[in-house]
């Protein structure tokens, strides 16, 4: 649900933008503005209210396992003496 | 009282407001430790992490920038708004890993990871060095509009009465002060004050310019030509 979620807020991102639009379409008013710029801030309202959810479904537990994409091979920095970790 | 006499005082009673917020911030400190001083204890809520993000993202830049580059270039610049908002969007890619890192590995900042990925050797430390360097350029620019942002709100609220020069230099004496005293705890706090003056300020601004204006059609018509609006 919440990669789904992201794909959204990806998708709002390219349809914020008024590519489809063509350049000499006449302007059309929406609530006093461009019809592209309230199309946008449509986007935007959208990617807050999702991005919110997304959040809401992330789950970050401080002891999960780190993924190997980290590169973090050796030991918990942590348990090193005078590390500059929590003390 | 005049505007100018009015605009010193409540300089003033900000000030002394964000100077007790920092005060009681630095009260609540649990230890001494790095990670308390730079990362608060990694114990601040949702809502004051809400808040300082807010604060922090919508600034000086935002308030006073965007709005003049907004009337310059016209509605494209919209597209600041979602880029803005990306911010947030892309902690999803970075937060779920390096947030258990940080805590099982004790980082305070983020030359910590680079140093114990890449290790504590030469080429480490110097790359280290380089991370620490790259994100002093990237934000300077940022601080530098806030700092330009103090000089003029001071000077423009006070009618002058604070230069621009003292507003930019002793608001951010004063900063320095007491975030440095305070650590993230005071920078967490008073970003959440600010950021709900903020909040209330903007929403009465909006409220009262569309009032004014007679809706957002008649002040589209009334600050822009017909000619640079699509």
């Amino acid at each position: 649900m919440r990669m789904i979620l992201l794909v959204a807020i990806g998708v709002l991102y390219v349809f914020s933008i008024p590519w489809y639009r063509a350049e000499d379409a006449p302007l059309r008013l929406v609530l006093g503005l461009p019809d592209w710029v309230a199309v946008a801030l449509g986007c935007y309202a959208a990617v807050a209210v999702l991005n919110s959810i997304a959040w809401l479904l992330t789950d970050v537990r401080d002891d999960a396992e780190l993924p190997a994409s980290l590169g973090l091979t050796n030991a918990p920095k942590s348990e090193e003496p005078g590390s500059g970790a929590d003390r | 009282m005049s505007f100018s006499q009015l605009g010193v005082l409540a300089l003033i009673v900000y000030l002394a407001g964000m100077l007790i917020v920092a005060e009681i911030a630095r009260r609540a400190r649990r230890d001494e430790s790095p990670s308390d001083h730079f990362l608060a204890g990694r114990q601040l809520g949702v809502f004051v992490l809400f808040l300082t993000l807010y604060a922090t993202a919508y600034s000086g830049n935002s308030l006073l920038g965007y709005p003049g580059r907004a009337y310059r270039s016209g509605y494209s610049f919209i597209m600041a708004t979602g880029f803005m908002m990306a911010i947030i969007v892309v902690f999803h890619v970075l937060v779920p890993k390096l947030r258990p890192a940080a805590v099982q590995r004790g980082y305070v900042t983020p030359g910590d990871w680079v140093r114990d990925r890449f290790g504590d050797d030469t080429a480490g430390r110097w790359l280290t060095l380089a991370v620490g360097l790259l994100m002093v350029g990237a934000l300077a620019n940022f601080l530098l509009a806030q700092l330009k942002a103090m000089g003029e709100v001071a000077s423009l609220v006070t009618g002058d009465l604070v230069p621009y020069e003292w507003g930019v230099v002793g608001l951010a004496f004063l900063i320095l002060f007491y975030e440095t005293r305070g650590g993230m705890r005071a920078v967490a706090w008073t970003d959440a004050a600010q950021g709900i003056l903020m909040g209330a300020g903007l929403a009465t601004l909006l409220v009262w310019l569309l009032g004014e204006a007679g809706g957002l059609g008649a002040s589209r018509c009334r600050t822009a030509p017909a000619e640079r609006i699509g």
